[in-house]
């Protein structure tokens, strides 16, 4: 199991339990996303607090999910990265397309959650 | 200095540390030691990724060093040369880069964000290159669909080189990164 996954008030928080986030995991990640965003919440948070680094096809999985969701009118935000990873979205631009948080609070005070 | 990776995702981690200690070291007081760290660790993921993915071999070998300001991480195996298709892949790439008649960049890869080329830098050797594409609103459909790994390298390093020996069939793959003291 990649995701342990709670419900809120209005969004559904799905934490990364595992701390390296490869290819050996993102097939597993990928289906699992699949099944959160089928629940049908309008906004996802996905904490990587958790998550020590990502590879690039950790990466194509995390698009993929972004891609499904904004196909079911849903929203994905990402909260609590590692600076490493944070840096690392910035340095390919990834920034520009995933809404980034510093942590759940943060999104849902900013967001009006 | 060689380092050699074991082929397996399990093996990354301890991998990393051991690059990291010895980067440590050899920067240690170095005003920009933390981007280089970071820089340094994801080209390492991306070129370890690499080889589990696409090696044949247990291991791919590393070189790292600091020369003049610069440093060094080189991923050396064995295998048939890369050759990078266009992104209509009607062109192709093919070593060695003689082949190539001019010095003019091919594009392997474009999104909204991105677009990734590669053109000869000598006779025997590649370099390739990411660019900024600025589209207000990104497409997100088509994005980081394909090459994400070298785009990553890319970024990180300074300059990538990639270099092709026939006689040993060995793939080199270079990044360089400014190191500012």
């Amino acid at each position: 199991m990649i995701l342990e996954t709670i419900a809120g008030n209005g969004y559904l928080l799905a934490r990364i339990l595992i701390a390296e986030a490869n290819l050996d995991v993102a097939p597993s990640f990928k289906t699992e996303m699949t099944e959160v965003v089928d629940k049908g919440k309008k906004w996802i948070i996905l904490d990587f607090k958790n998550v020590t680094y990502v590879d690039s096809s950790f990466l194509g999985a995390l698009v993929s999910s972004l891609k499904y969701a904004i196909a079911k009118n849903e929203e994905l935000v990402l909260v609590e990265l590692h600076k490493d990873i944070h840096d690392l979205l910035k340095l390919i631009r990834m920034d520009k397309v995933f809404k980034i948080y510093k942590s759940e609070q943060d999104a849902l005070q900013t967001l009006g959650i | 200095m060689q380092f050699s990776f074991k082929n397996k995702t399990g093996a990354l981690l301890p991998f990393l540390k051991e690059v990291e200690f010895y980067l440590l070291e050899r920067l240690y007081g170095n005003s920009n030691l933390g981007t280089l760290l970071m820089r340094g660790k994801y080209i390492l993921i991306e070129m370890c990724t690499n080889g589990i993915k696409h090696s044949g071999e247990a291991y791919s070998q590393f070189n790292i060093d600091i020369e003049d300001d610069k440093l060094f991480i080189s991923k050396i195996d064995k295998g048939n040369p890369f050759t990078p298709k266009s992104k209509n892949g009607m062109a192709c790439l093919v070593f060695p880069p003689q082949n190539l008649q001019t010095y003019k960049p091919v594009t392997i890869w474009e999104d909204d964000l991105n677009r990734l080329a590669v053109k000869k830098a000598s006779e025997d050797t590649l370099v390739f290159y990411v660019e900024d594409i600025n589209e207000p609103a990104p497409e997100l459909a088509s994005l980081l669909e394909k090459h994400l790994g070298l785009i990553i390298i890319c970024r990180a390093a300074d300059v990538l080189h990639y270099k092709y020996e026939p006689e040993q069939k060995l793939n080199i793959f270079t990044a360089k990164l400014q190191v500012v003291s």
